[in-house]
């Protein structure tokens, strides 16, 4: 439900007081907060103006008459209109407070309604509970979640690759039974990006297993006092190949492969050679 | 008639209960209250504006005799009353004493009678409908004048027509005024969200949503003075009964006091937190105000500077009504009317979906108004749902309960009863008078008078 009425940002008349501000007064109360805008000029009222000095309220009220005294009747029925009339004739008659004015609120029990003043412009901070506010912490630059470790966290979240191959069944299962053309179109495309997660999975889970046998043998070599066996680049390079060459046969798929090999290779040497262009 | 019999101490110059309150200014009359046997049950400090001091000793005697004498023969006449009623011989002192007490009340304003059970059911074909061309727009606030003869409403239109209540005719008007106009002709330059008539009759204030308050009389209905001062705009305006006061409240969150008298800023009052929707008063120098979303009722206590505050309501609180110097209603967007006591700072009663739930939205129908019959039990409330319910405060303002309901048509967005009680009053309109969420186009854009007949009692 939107509020009612706009309440505009209205500046208090407290804070008009810090722009047309006369010499140095406090930021006391109802006192001169009225007094701004006033169309007197700032010559004329200096002790009104200023603070109300506690330690000599006689001396102040003579010097309030006297000034007031001074000022044309038009500028007095102005102050009058700005201040209100009723602080008008308290300065007037130099009555400061009326003694039933209570400054300590108390009430009989806590079931009655609270009492404050009805002149104070402090604005009253609420004491229900706030909603706490959320702090959030970008884990890679939070010195709390320590450093990252690739093994650890391939370690600990394993079986959401788990997840994903039960899922792929289940879309499989799913795109057979399914007749929208959008979904469709969605079900393969989630189901392939699916596949290709699963197979770098796989890949990268052979590598580390590859690594791991290298350094098995590295360690075994120490161990039997043998000098260690650490691999060159190229000598990884190519049992891959054999590798990949051996799979290839098992599975039949060799002659295909090779000779999409041979034409691929076929095409970058073209580049190098001379062309009959001109 | 409320006076004490005092012995006749001192001879043939005596006093009688006219020093009831305030200070004793002859001497003489100091002297006798200091022999006084009973003391004066007045209220706290209150002035009796009504009394005369003379200050001729001759003039003092013959006046207090003439008093005397008159009420000798009114408690001769009461006694005669109560005897007859009782058909007995003896007199009980305590019944005497039981109607001056009465008519004590009665004469200051605060005697409460329970009177809601005694309405009868309303006939609707004596239920008039007041319509104008002024009028095109939906009626935002109205007031009647004490002697309950004419009615001034005021609409979205910015316009203030008096109706006369005997005739049930418009006669007279207030334009809109805009920069056009010259400045001569005085108006309001937007909607008029407020208005109130003192209670001799004598002023007619408006407020409007351009920070303006114009005081108008009420017999002419000429202009009379512009008050400037608040920095939003006026959603509320009472005057304090019996005097030229008159509070206003803004949307800038503040409460001023202006005297009409010498047509004079008095002061301001600070406290609320968000726009003050509503604003009443009884005889007492008190206000008590509705803040909106602040979820707070407040009670100014005017010559102490001080303020209660009273929690209640879950969205905003939209009018608060006086029902008596200790009670008070109050309705809300949240669908809820509550009964308040000043003793306690939650509500005494409150009905959730006083006026039903609207079906398209689900929510409980916003209560745009109440009206309170002053010094009695009975309360209306209107909504958008098509009805003005009226209430029972039944237990010592603890309980209330549907009493009739009259079918309208429209957003209630004003109700005011008659001092009389007689009639219940309410401005209809086609909109809330604060916006327009929804629009009804079925509805009229009028004023409804509905006649209340109370049952004879036997």
């Amino acid at each position: 439900m939107s509020k009612k009425w706009q309440v505009k940002n209205i500046v208090e008349e407290a804070s008009d007081i810090e722009e047309t501000e006369e010499e140095g007064k406090n930021e006391e109360s109802s006192e001169e907060d009225e007094l701004s805008g006033l169309d007197i000029p700032e010559t004329k009222l200096p002790v009104l103006r200023s603070i109300h000095n506690e330690r000599n309220e006689d001396a102040d009220k003579l010097a309030i008459r006297e000034e007031l005294s001074a000022l044309t009747f038009e500028e007095l029925q102005k102050l009058k209109e700005k201040i209100g009339s009723k602080k008008f004739n308290q300065t007037l008659t130099g009555v400061k407070k009326k003694p039933q004015v209570k400054t300590d609120f108390k009430r009989a029990n806590p079931n009655r309604p609270r009492e404050i003043s009805s002149k104070s412009r402090k604005i009253e901070t609420k004491v229900a509970v706030q909603v706490p506010k959320v702090f959030r912490s970008d884990p890679r630059f939070d010195n709390l979640c320590g450093e990252f470790r690739e093994r650890s966290f391939y370690r600990n979240y394993d079986f959401v690759n788990k997840m994903k191959e039960d899922e792929v069944k289940k879309l499989k299962e799913e795109l057979r039974e399914e007749t929208q053309p959008r979904r469709i179109e969605k079900i393969k495309y989630l189901i392939q990006r699916m596949e290709n997660q699963i197979r770098a999975v796989k890949k990268r889970k052979l590598e580390e297993e590859k690594q791991e046998e290298e350094k098995r043998i590295t360690i075994e070599a120490l161990k039997e006092g043998k000098s260690p066996y650490f691999a060159t680049k190229w000598a990884r390079k190519e049992r891959d190949l054999k590798e990949k060459f051996e799979t290839l046969k098992e599975e039949g798929r060799l002659n295909q492969y090779m000779a999409k090999k041979r034409k691929h290779n076929a095409q970058r040497d073209r580049r190098h050679m001379p062309s009959d262009h001109y | 008639m409320s006076f004490f019999i005092r012995k006749n101490q001192r001879g043939a110059k005596r006093s009688n209960g006219a020093a009831v309150t305030g200070r004793p200014k002859t001497y003489k009359e100091k002297k006798r209250l200091a022999h006084d046997d009973e003391i004066s049950s007045h209220s706290e400090g209150e002035n009796d504006d009504s009394r005369v001091y003379t200050e001729s000793e001759e003039d003092e005697e013959t006046v207090q005799e003439k008093r005397l004498r008159l009420t000798k023969e009114y408690i001769q006449e009461i006694e005669n009353q109560e005897r007859m009623r009782r058909e007995e011989q003896d007199i009980d002192k305590s019944v005497i004493a039981h109607r001056l007490k009465e008519d004590l009340l009665e004469q200051s304003g605060r005697l409460r009678r329970t009177v809601a059970d005694s309405y009868e059911k309303i006939d609707e074909a004596l239920i008039r409908h007041l319509h104008c061309k002024d009028h095109k727009q939906p009626i935002t606030c109205l007031t009647i004048s004490p002697d309950c003869q004419s009615l001034f409403t005021a609409s979205k239109d910015c316009t203030i027509v008096k109706w006369c209540l005997v005739d049930f005719k418009k006669s007279a008007v207030i334009k809109r005024v805009d920069k056009k106009t010259s400045s001569e002709v005085k108006g309001h330059k937007s909607v008029v969200q407020s208005l109130s008539i003192s209670s001799d009759g004598k002023f007619l204030a408006s407020g409007d949503l351009d920070n303006q308050i114009h005081i108008w009389d009420p017999i002419t209905m000429k202009w009379m003075h512009t008050f400037r001062g608040h920095r939003a705009g006026i959603t509320g305006l009472v005057f304090r009964r019996g005097t030229h006061t008159l509070y206003s409240a803004s949307m800038d969150r503040t409460v001023k006091i202006w005297n009409l008298d010498e047509m004079s800023y008095v002061e301001t009052l600070l406290g609320h937190q968000d726009a003050i929707t509503s604003i009443d008063a009884l005889n007492k120098e008190r206000a008590i105000t509705a803040g909106g979303r602040d979820n707070s009722l407040r009670v100014w206590k005017i010559p102490e500077e001080s303020q209660l505050i009273f929690n209640g309501h879950q969205g905003s609180i939209d009018c608060v009504r006086l029902i008596n110097e200790d009670h008070f209603v109050s309705c809300g967007d949240d669908g809820m009317l509550s009964l308040w006591g000043s003793q306690k700072k939650k509500p005494l009663c409150s009905v959730a979906g006083a006026h039903g739930m609207d079906a398209s939205n689900n929510q409980a129908f916003w209560i745009s108004s109440v009206a309170a019959l002053t010094n009695t039990d009975l309360i209306a409330s209107g909504s958008q749902d098509g009805f003005i319910r009226l209430w029972k405060c039944g237990d010592n303002f603890r309980t209330l309960t549907p009493l009739l309901s009259v079918p309208i048509c429209g957003f209630v967005n004003s109700l005011a009863f008659s001092s009389d009680g007689k009639m219940l009053i309410a401005g209809l309109g086609q909109e809330h008078r604060l916006g327009r969420w929804w629009r009804n186009g079925s509805a009229k854009n009028e004023i409804v008078i509905i006649p209340l007949k109370q049952r004879e009692t036997s």
